[in-house]
């Protein structure tokens, strides 16, 4: 891992560069890790020169949006977060879309029973969908696969024991990232136990040959390495734990190794 | 942002209320083309709801925040839809001078980048070429380098010093235009 050791007309330099959205993932990474050790006055000074490019209008067009546009784009918000929640099934409940009224009415034992609720319907969605893939590759007999023992015993060989558990687990925290470019379809998503440290990346329906590396960044800009999946197959899985202090505040997003797309 | 990440209809409408304006602008002047740029911040705001949780309040102003979202993902559908030159194209259709570069679509040529046309022209030939290869065209700085056959550090340099004396340009103008 390269140091990042900027001086301040480097971090400058790569502040405007970030403001303009033209850093790639890794290089963003270390700029935001140059940034956090920075003094707090250079980093006022890169907040504040930020903050001027983003809000300069003066070289762009003056027309204003149609006022059609916002019902567009709150429809569009809204049917994205009702296609994330329909594709993730139940577990796609947990941190999707909330209306507003349910927003304020929505107790906390409430959300956890349905959080319970939505980790153990994925869990048997899960299984399912592991006992289909089990069926069509190895041709047995779905009898035996469809029984709950048999598709937990595909799932580990698949994964791992820990992801069972994951699976039944409505205490993780996950998050969900998708390219940033290119094909929509295929997501990972990244599930860490915030009481352990234990975590999981899973990915559905990544490219052939496709390689991500995930990664976080904590609160305090440490970068953290957490996993680097092949997609050998359709649906891939990997165990890894990270420091519990590196938990509380950790941004996680990805990027293929061989393209530099993002995934976020 | 928090209620954003949650999905609360009021507060991404809130958030739109807010940024439209300035998100607008911006994919107009990307795309120079209105249903172009109702399409992407249409997109835009789905993808600051999708990354809402990542907003980290000590390191940037929320507008910064937002307006890094949307340059990036203008960048991105440029990089997307976009058919860019080849190197060898641009050396063919330039001659000698790797600096040399097409317009960069018809970005520049759109008449309500007028001013951001004039600018540029103020600039010295590299950071031009740079930002309306980096910035318009949505070549990564790795590919302008290779391109103009400089070093990385170099183009980046070129880039930064160029967009900061856009804004300088910027300023002035608009010193001289208010009353």
């Amino acid at each position: 891992m390269i140091e990042p050791t900027h001086n301040y007309s480097e971090l400058l330099e790569l502040a405007v560069l970030d403001a303009h959205g033209l850093l790639e993932p890794i290089e963003s990474e270390l700029f935001n890790r140059s940034f956090h050790d920075a003094p707090a006055s250079i980093q006022d000074e890169i907040i504040q020169m930020q903050l001027e490019f983003a809000t300069d209008d003066s070289m762009l067009p003056e027309d204003l949006p149609p006022a059609s546009l916002r019902k567009k784009v709150l429809d569009a918000v809204a049917s994205a977060a009702d296609k994330e929640a329909s594709r993730l099934a139940p577990l796609a409940l947990i941190g999707a879309r909330v209306g507003a009224t349910a927003a304020r009415v929505g107790s906390r034992e409430t959300i956890m029973f349905w959080r319970t609720a939505a980790m153990v319907l994925f869990g048997i969605s899960v299984v399912l969908a592991v006992v289909t893939m089990d069926v069509q590759r190895r041709a047995t007999d779905i009898n035996v696969i469809a029984e709950n023992a048999a598709a937990n015993n595909s799932l580990k060989n698949l994964t791992d024991v820990k992801f069972v558990e994951f699976i039944n687990n409505p205490y993780y925290q996950v998050t969900r990232l998708e390219r940033t470019q290119g094909d929509p379809s295929g997501y990972i998503r990244v599930a860490i136990h915030s009481d352990t440290g234990d975590g999981y990346v899973f990915g559905l329906d990544l490219q052939a040959g496709e390689v991500i590396v995930i990664k976080g960044t904590t609160s305090s800009g440490k970068a953290v390495d957490i996993a680097r999946i092949a997609a050998k197959e359709s649906v891939v899985a990997q165990s890894f734990t990270i420091d519990l202090e590196d938990i509380q505040g950790l941004t996680i997003w990805g990027y293929d190794e061989k393209t530099g797309v993002r995934w976020l | 942002m928090r209620r954003v990440a949650i999905g609360e209809e009021d507060a991404v409408a809130e958030l739109y209320d807010r940024f439209s304006a300035l998100v607008f602008k911006l994919s107009l002047q990307f795309l120079s083309n209105k249903a172009e740029a109702e399409d992407a911040v249409q997109e835009i705001f789905v993808r600051l709801w999708k990354t809402a949780d990542r907003f980290d309040p000590r390191k940037a102003k929320l507008v910064t925040w937002v307006m890094l979202i949307t340059r990036r993902h203008l960048i991105d559908r440029i990089r997307r839809k976009t058919v860019r030159p080849k190197q060898q194209e641009l050396s063919e259709h330039h001659g000698e001078s790797a600096t040399e570069v097409p317009f960069p679509s018809n970005v520049l040529l759109h008449e309500q980048n007028s001013q951001l046309w004039k600018a540029l022209q103020t600039l010295p030939e590299m950071q031009r070429t740079v930002i309306e290869r980096a910035y318009f065209h949505g070549f990564t700085l790795k590919e302008v380098s290779r391109q103009l056959d400089a070093p990385l550090g170099t183009v980046k340099s070129a880039l930064s010093r160029g967009l900061l004396r856009l804004r300088e340009h910027g300023s002035k103008e608009s010193s001289v235009l208010r009353p």
